[in-house]
């Protein structure tokens, strides 16, 4: 055991003498050795005073915006799979007409799709639809609840993407690209403003409806930022986070203590290495000490009162989208910058009755649509709708055709992966009430009008929270990266 | 010859430059050291007289060859002619001994002309007002009431004006096309009508704003100020409701479609005041901080202060410190915390506050009496708190306050039409939203 740990130790030492490293310490070594002797009367001790400065610098501590911001915190509702737009929102009468009929080659061709192969059928709307509310947003069945509050909220309808599988696309909604390596939105936020809770992390993540999002833990990576600023995965069945609990007989006083012991040698590494990673890890030990204490209470729902669940739809002890929704209200509450959520399950293809456009996906949005209304209500009575900015969307659209699997029909009525046009929803921080932005065609297939890009939407995002996206960068392999890359544009239109 | 002409911007540069170096060298010797300054002039001035004859001939040939109007380059071309001749008459009056005592007449006379034409030839290029106007700016059109605003005059002439009159205006008709009148916008330009009644697809004038920025003829050119998507959503409205140039809003029938495109309704943070103010003493926020406040500024390079008392327990010496930064502190969130009556005396001295979130504390009735002094506050939370609508009453003094939230108080719906009376301004929250059980929340379709 010991000698596994003690090879362990050579190998990461090894592993710190990069090639660069080596050449490096070749080169400048040299002229070290000759530097030494001429400054030798210089003082020693004066390298660990730098770092001793640097261990006091908490990398959570909070931090004003670059202006002054419109909304202090994100909840980030994620449905993985995609859901369709056009069984939700984006109400198209004329698709009814053309169901069941071939789809026509000018919408084929020269595009891509997932599964659909050869000529598919259209599909009408699944749902029937009504206008609701003073700003007269359709809204289908599928959503009882949420259609009364469409008064508070703002529809982007003319999204849309370039990436039409699962992960990529929800990498480049959350990364800013759709290959892996990039730092998430909530780890780009936590970076600029730190956490305003001491005892809690700056940006949460909380999943339901079975697995992780296909993206993996990726969609809430820290990227190449210090890994302090990564997502923290907090579960909401047993322990909110895993050993939580001091081990039985450790007191708190002695956990302390242990602690501080393993940040001594932590610091000492870190001067001998110089790797940031290392103040990340001090970072975290000091944080999980004070998340000890505070989450298991934030983490708590059992205590909210009766008709608090009754309102969510909440049942407390189990893994569901609705507790998540209410731990998040909790959370944001408690200072909490950023909680995404993501519920998996969306992705109605048709190819067994869970992933209908008629079965499964009505059951997926009865799970959430109580829920996210309680929340965006709850918001505001609470007074918390003005400083937070509630998202919700999937990560493309759907077809209007039905999809036939490799070139054949599906058991059940379901759509197609679709980047061309999806709607996302947005309330609270400062945008628009009961407003829609954006157009698509008749048969919803394309974006015509206010066309807008997941780039758009992180930049808008950052703007609420007091950022120009342009102007919140990292320094990486020689230049400055950004949560929008190249990318993206402040969507004024639907700002208040 | 065209190409002459086109270089004419230019080649504008190269007399001024030359010519304001002659003035220079006829009035420096005034003083000793620079004299022998003045045997240079005239083969400056010979040079300057070349460069600004060259760039006449090219302006001429310009003006052959594009589409300005006469009347507005007239001046600019007769400024510049009278420039040429008084650098060809001064050239050679400078060699002339006996014309000496006019020199600096004709420096003077020089200067104004290149001033003049400068000033000109730029109106030409860059546009009326261009040099003093802020053209920048997108029309703020959420200050314009719509329910009696006119659809041209008030909406889409606006547009017009601080996005195309530049190039399509008095000034200048580019393409021929002038956008500044309803019978110049009716004409067209040299590619035909720009404009199609109730027809959009058929309006080149939207047309061309939707073709992609690296089009040729996308308009407004690249490398001007954009039209930003709901001017271009107004424009197409005018245009499908059949651009007419007289009716209102109403009488369009598009108040309804123009106040979604405009709407300006949301729920947003309370405000900061505009300006700076005096940076607070770092040791009082320090001593905050240590308390566990957080204290921060409102933004990168702002002295306002919002301050979050989330974690700290001294609550008695953080209110006293507090009390240090009323200058400063604008946003304040004490909720949570067993604050209570007392700590509302140092609250009422933070004059500057415009947020105020003192939810689930132990304060009751007698803290609101003491609140009418924050005259700036836009938020206040009192949420779950002992307070009732009596009590509630005493903040009618304030009259920014715009969002009250008293959910889970002692106030009753029945009293909210009482209070909304009292606050004709503000959005009383008083919360207990209902999302009704219904039945299909829980079946599972199989």
């Amino acid at each position: 055991m010991n000698e596994k740990i003690i090879q362990e130790l050579q190998r990461k030492q090894l592993e710190e003498t990069t090639r660069r490293h080596f050449l490096r310490e070749c080169i400048a070594g040299m002229g070290g050795l000759a530097l030494a002797s001429v400054f030798g009367s210089c003082n020693p001790y004066e390298k660990q005073d730098k770092y001793a400065a640097l261990f006091s610098t908490n990398p959570l501590a909070p931090k004003a915006p670059q202006f002054i911001p419109k909304a202090k915190s994100v909840i980030y509702l994620h449905m993985a799979g995609a859901p369709s737009q056009l069984e939700l929102f984006d109400y198209k009468p004329a698709l009814h007409k053309l169901d069941g009929q071939d789809c026509p080659q000018s919408l084929l061709e020269g595009k891509k799709f997932a599964f659909i192969r050869g000529v598919p059928k259209m599909l009408g709307p699944q749902a029937s639809f009504k206008q609701y509310g003073q700003s007269g947003a359709w809204v289908s069945e599928n959503l009882p609840h949420f259609s009364s509050i469409v008064d508070e909220v703002t529809f982007l309808k003319a999204m849309q993407t370039d990436q039409f599988n699962h992960g990529p696309a929800q990498l480049l909604m959350h990364t800013g690209s759709a290959r892996l390596g990039r730092p998430s939105m909530g780890s780009w936020v936590t970076y600029g403003l730190g956490s305003e809770n001491q005892n809690l992390p700056g940006f949460v993540v909380l999943t339901s409806g079975g697995t992780n999002p296909d993206a993996g833990k990726s969609v809430w990576g820290s990227g190449f930022l210090p890994s302090v600023y990564q997502g923290v995965q907090c579960r909401s069945e047993g322990d909110p986070v895993l050993f939580i609990k001091d081990p039985e007989h450790i007191t708190r006083p002695l956990r302390k203590a242990s602690i501080d012991a393993i940040n001594e040698v932590n610091k000492i590494h870190y001067v001998e290495k110089g790797d940031p990673e290392i103040l990340s890890r001090i970072a975290q030990y000091e944080m999980a000490y004070r998340m000890q204490i505070s989450v298991p209470e934030v983490m708590n729902i059992n205590d909210e009162p009766k008709y608090i669940h009754e309102m969510y739809g909440t049942k407390p002890g189990k893994v569901s989208l609705a507790n998540n929704i209410l731990l998040a209200r909790k959370l944001v509450e408690k200072g909490v910058r950023f909680v995404q959520i993501f519920d998996w399950g969306w992705d109605s293809h048709g190819t067994d009755s869970n992933l209908a456009i008629d079965v499964g996906f009505v059951n997926k949005c009865r799970t959430v649509d109580k829920a996210m209304t309680a929340l965006v209500l709850d918001l505001k009575q609470r007074g918390l709708l003005d400083e937070t900015l509630v998202v919700w969307g999937g990560e493309f659209g759907r077809t209007p055709m039905a999809e036939n699997r490799e070139g054949k029909k599906n058991p059940f009525k379901g759509r197609d992966h679709h980047t061309e046009a999806f709607t996302i929803w947005m309330a609270g921080g400062g945008i628009k009430k009961g407003f829609t932005y954006g157009e698509t065609d008749e048969i919803g297939y394309s974006a015509i009008n206010g066309k807008t890009t997941p780039f758009d939407l992180q930049a808008t995002i950052l703007h609420q929270l007091g950022f120009d996206h342009e102007k919140l960068t990292y320094e990486f392999q020689g230049r400055p990266f950004r949560l929008t890359d190249v990318h993206g544009k402040v969507i004024h239109e639907i700002l208040g | 010859m065209e190409f002459i002409g086109r270089l004419h911007p230019l080649l504008v540069h190269l007399p001024i430059g030359i010519l304001l170096l002659v003035v220079l060298f006829e009035w420096l010797p005034f003083r000793k050291p620079y004299k022998s300054l003045r045997r240079s002039i005239r083969i400056i001035l010979w040079l300057g007289f070349f460069a600004a004859l060259t760039s006449m001939v090219s302006g001429l040939l310009l003006k052959e060859n594009s589409d300005y109007e006469w009347q507005s380059v007239k001046l600019h071309q007769f400024a510049g002619i009278a420039l040429t001749l008084i650098t060809g008459v001064y050239a050679w009056a400078r060699g002339q001994k006996q014309f000496k005592r006019i020199y600096k007449f004709l420096s003077v006379l020089m200067l104004v002309l290149i001033i003049a034409t400068g000033h000109l030839g730029g109106t030409l290029t860059h546009g009326e007002g261009f040099l003093f106007e802020d053209n920048s700016e997108d029309v703020d059109l959420a200050q314009v009431n719509l329910q009696q605003a006119h659809f041209y005059n008030d909406l889409v002439k606006p547009i017009l004006d601080s996005k195309c009159y530049a190039c399509h205006g008095s000034g200048k008709q580019k393409g021929k096309l002038r956008l500044d009148a309803p019978e110049h916008i009716l004409k067209g330009g040299k590619g035909g009508v720009v404009l199609v009644a109730g027809k959009v697809d058929e309006s080149e004038m939207i047309n061309r704003t939707l073709l992609p920025l690296d089009d040729d003829d996308h308009m407004p050119p690249k490398e001007k100020a954009q039209l930003t998507p709901t001017e271009i959503e107004i424009l197409k409205l005018w245009i499908s409701s059949g651009a007419d140039f007289n009716k209102s809003v109403i009488e369009s029938n598009q108040l309804t479609a123009l106040q979604k495109i405009i709407s300006t309704k949301a729920t947003s943070m309370a405000e900061v005041p505009e300006g700076n103010t005096d940076a607070a003493d770092q040791k009082i926020i320090q001593s905050l901080s240590r308390l566990g406040a957080v204290v921060l500024p409102v933004a990168d390079g702002s002295n306002y202060l919002s301050v979050n008392l989330v974690n700290v327990t001294a609550i008695d010496s953080s209110f006293d410190l507090l009390v240090k930064l009323k200058q400063q502190l604008v946003w304040l969130k004490a909720g949570d915390l067993p604050v209570d009556d007392s700590h509302l005396n140092q609250v009422a001295q933070l004059t500057q506050l415009t947020k105020l979130s003192l939810e689930r504390t132990a304060i009751t009735d007698v803290a609101l009496t003491t609140l009418n002094s924050l005259k700036q506050l836009q938020y206040l939370n009192l949420n779950q708190t002992k307070v009732t609508a009596t009590g509630i009453k005493f903040l009618r003094e304030l009259k920014d306050l715009h969002s009250l939230y008293i959910y889970g108080t002692e106030v009753k719906a029945t009293d909210l039409a009482d209070l909304q009376q009292v606050f004709p301004n503000t959005k009383v929250e008083i919360g207990n939203y209902v999302v009704p059980t219904l039945e299909t929340d829980t079946t599972i379709l199989k």
